[in-house]
């Protein structure tokens, strides 16, 4: 029942027996009031005992009830383990009391591993930090800071880094002072079926190869739905991103990023912003009600920061905007950050819906002065839009607002199987 | 009555200790069976140390017989090497002493650059212990492993961590102290201590010592996803040790007593620089050796912070790894709201700043292994990035298409 017949050997009966009592223990404590009483610490303690001592297959179920942790929880190099809790709603790990760790779980180097049905709250860092990890399932999660959009809130969410095969769903991210749903340097990502409000960036792709992020819902965030790349990283030069059938409404929080951090960048009332990416699609979502703006399509030189990195490729090519249901009265942009103030003064309070910065790769720039198709930015079927190419390299003279340069199409990306 | 057996044990160690100066360890074995059996008996011949790589851990650290006589004194049984790093990493103030004990016959392989490769039921012993008071300690305090601040009764260990090379890799276990310093339990789960100390400007520091769980200790000693151990690499060992013997370069006395084999013996032996000695580097030096100490571990591009892009090691060239006027990534309120890791000249400006000076845990770096900031440290760091040039102004113009 808790652990596969792999796991009952002679050896481990010591083990397990511990384990079993554990569990009695942690029935007994179903309501948050009993869990706060004295026998707290030993909870922990087990369950920390659980990660380190877990073996191939285990899978560790956390009952019913709200159990504070001190310290984060961690395992590392074990396959196929699962952890998994009675509901998002029943099965409460809070971290207000955190005193050392910089996430609330923290999972490294195991392959197929699986969290499933509980909540992370309050940790002082990120909630679970998932690292150098292959088939990672991140499946109704919540991670939440309790106290609402707060600075002092951790950075990420759900934040899986250098993993490859990684599937995110029906989980839920709220208050995240960075992004609430952050996937970072990895490959083969499916985002789905999440809600993500309250953040900074409600879901952020950066420094990723092939992922699909589709039928979300990110809402009161500052940002919507974020496609990142960053130079000096070890992986770089993301590409082939799909975000489709989103509902992307309303993100004006006010951006309580800290500075420094990328987002910071981004004003709010931001639906999607695409920086530095290759072979994006965007289609079929409905972004609404954003004050800066719906959709943008930035290169990192737009942010002005410096870096020493030759392999990094800065610009934003072959992104497809198509199909996208986007409503966006008259606002005035956020003016609290640099581009949303550039925004404001180009366009007072009537921004285009979709805007792009006008970096251009030189690589896609033919003899002819042409933009080669394989780089072109192409905007199509998105209603009764304005848009804005506001040619930051010429110092945003000229700003040209006309579709046709960029009414084309290319092939559909291939969608993300694991 | 453990009190008790163990000082049997003392009184025979005394004997053999000095037996040992004259003779090899296969002679000593030797004799002792064919000519010197009888006598054996009567005088309580020591265990050697206890090790059998295929069982499982004890349970009590004193039963591996890594010491003889009172456990707390930390005296090491036969071919128990104390030894010391350059630069250790910064543990809340605590002192550490070090052993490393190899099977018979073994030898760690020498490589100038990585930690050595070593061989098969390999032991690194450390101890972490707080004197009562860092004003009646002299500056080195653990001359030969037998320390007299211990033997006085006026500091207390707290934890003895052991590394222990296994078929499928080093073990790392952690065990706690008992209030009465006889032994030290196994504990996977680590633990909390409360410390009180007082520093060496006379002021009482009162706080939670952390013994980390076996996780936290892989989340340090992961390199290329394998658990590497930190400290033993040739240019942090390159130091004149004072074994009971007399000053030796503990390379050369590794070598000696059979601990390593391939090392070269000649000048061309890597050495960094002590962080804490001007005499040693200059200002960089040191405080790129500081970083390498309490950093280079995780922010290597094979370490578990390679994905921050932030590499803190005395031979990184790369000016953006060593995060000069580099953006952070994943920081979060890690930054403090500054830009960069470090800004030339501005240290009270620097997000690397910032985060070794914090205690909160959602900023602070190390993220693991502290609870206090090292003041000592921190004011080395901001020396060396007062000292630097240059600002943090983008040229966009390089980058732009036409």
């Amino acid at each position: 029942m808790l652990f596969n017949l792999n796991f009952m050997k002679p050896t481990n009966l010591i083990f397990l027996s511990n384990v079993i009592i554990s569990f009695s223990f942690f029935s007994c404590n179903q309501s948050a009031e009993k869990s706060e009483n004295g026998n707290n610490k030993d909870i922990e303690k087990q369950l920390q005992e659980k990660l380190i001592n877990a073996r191939k297959g285990d899978v560790i179920e956390i009952p019913e009830g709200t159990f504070n942790f001190t310290r984060s929880l961690s395992m590392d190099a074990v396959p196929f383990v699962t952890i998994r809790g009675a509901s998002q709603t029943k099965t409460i790990l809070s971290f207000k009391g955190q005193t050392e760790g910089a996430e609330g779980i923290k999972v490294t180097n195991s392959n197929d591993f699986t969290i499933e049905n509980l909540s992370i709250q309050d940790t002082k860092g990120d909630g679970i930090k998932i690292q150098d990890c292959k088939n990672v399932v991140v499946r109704k999660l919540t991670v939440a800071w309790t106290g609402g959009a707060k600075a002092e809130n951790g950075s990420y969410g759900i934040y899986p880094v250098t993993c490859k095969n990684v599937l995110i769903e029906k989980c839920e991210a709220i208050a995240a002072s960075d992004a609430g749903i952050y996937v970072g340097q990895s490959e083969n990502i499916i985002v789905r079926n999440n809600a993500a409000h309250e953040n900074v960036a409600g879901i952020e792709i950066e420094n990723c190869a092939f992922a699909d992020v589709y039928d979300n819902k990110s809402y009161n965030n500052s940002g919507g739905i974020f496609i990142f790349d960053l130079p000096e990283l070890p992986k770089k030069n993301g590409h082939h991103i799909r975000v489709f059938n989103n509902l992307v409404q309303n993100n004006n929080h006010p951006n309580f990023a800290p500075a420094g951090n990328i987002v910071a960048l981004v004003p709010a009332g931001t639906g999607t912003f695409v920086m530095s990416t290759r072979e994006v699609d965007v289609f079929k979502n409905e972004i609404s009600g954003h004050i800066t703006t719906s959709v943008a399509v930035v290169s990192f030189l737009l942010t002005q920061k410096p870096y020493k990195d030759s392999l990094y490729n800065p610009f934003s090519s072959g992104v497809f905007i198509h199909d996208n249901k986007i409503i966006q009265p008259p606002a005035m942009a956020d003016t609290t950050r640099p581009l949303g103030k550039l925004t404001a003064m180009l366009f007072k309070g009537n921004t285009p819906q979709i805007i792009y910065d006008g970096f251009l790769d030189p690589a896609f720039v033919e003899k002819s002065g042409k933009t080669s198709e394989a780089g072109k930015l192409c905007i199509r079927n998105n209603g009764e839009i304005k848009f804005a190419n506001i040619n930051a390299p010429s110092n945003f003279k000229n700003i040209k607002t006309d579709l046709k340069e960029h009414d084309c199409e290319r092939g559909e990306l291939s969608g993300v199987e694991l | 009555m453990k009190v008790q057996k163990s000082r049997v044990k003392a009184q025979g160690t005394e004997g053999i200790s000095s037996f040992n100066k004259f003779f090899p360890y296969h002679f000593y074995f030797l004799s002792i069976t064919f000519f010197l059996f009888p006598f054996t008996f009567s005088c309580n011949f020591p265990e050697n140390v206890n090790l059998n790589i295929d069982s499982p851990s004890f349970t009590n650290l004193s039963e591996y017989h890594f010491f003889t006589g009172e456990i707390k004194n930390l005296n090491p049984n036969v071919k128990v090497l104390p030894y010391d790093l350059i630069n250790p990493l910064f543990s809340d103030y605590a002192e550490k002493i070090r052993f490393v004990w190899m099977p018979e016959n073994t030898s760690a392989l020498y490589n100038d650059s990585n930690v050595f490769e070593f061989p098969l039921g390999t032991v690194l012993i450390k101890n972490f212990y707080f004197p009562n008071d860092f004003r009646k300690i002299s500056s080195t305090p653990h001359s030969s492993g037998e320390d007299s601040v211990l033997r006085s009764g006026e500091a207390k260990i707290i934890e003895t961590r052991l590394l222990i090379k296994r078929k499928n890799g080093w073990d790392a276990l952690a065990y706690i102290w008992n209030e009465d310093q006889t032994d030290a339990l196994l504990e996977v789960a680590g633990g909390e201590k409360k410390i009180i100390f007082i520093d060496k400007s006379g002021n009482k520091i009162d706080f939670d010592y952390s013994i980390p769980n076996k996780n936290q200790c892989k989340s340090c000693h992961t390199n290329k996803g394998q658990f590497q151990p930190i400290g033993p690499k040739a240019k942090n060992l390159n130091k004149i040790f004072s074994f009971k013997e007399g000053g030796e370069n503990q390379l050369a006395k590794w070598k000696e007593v059979g601990y390593l084999k391939g090392f070269p013996n000649t000048g061309n032996v890597p050495k960094l620089p002590k962080w804490n000695d001007s005499t040693t580097g200059t200002l960089e030096q040191r405080a790129l050796a500081y970083l390498e100490a309490n950093c280079a571990h995780c922010h290597s591009p094979e370490g578990p912070a390679a994905t921050s892009g932030l590499f803190l090691s005395s031979i990184e060239n790369n000016s953006s790894h060593l995060g000069i006027c580099k953006s952070p990534v994943a920081a979060g309120k890690g930054t403090g709201g500054f830009l960069y890791d470090i800004v030339p000249g501005k240290p009270d400006e620097s997000i690397l700043f910032y985060r070794i000076i914090s205690t909160d845990p959602g900023v602070m770096m190390p993220e693991l292994g502290r609870k206090l900031a090292h003041q000592e440290g921190v004011d080395l760091v901001r020396q060396w990035i007062t000292s630097l040039k240059g600002n943090c102004f983008a040229d966009i113009r390089n980058h732009a298409s036409p």
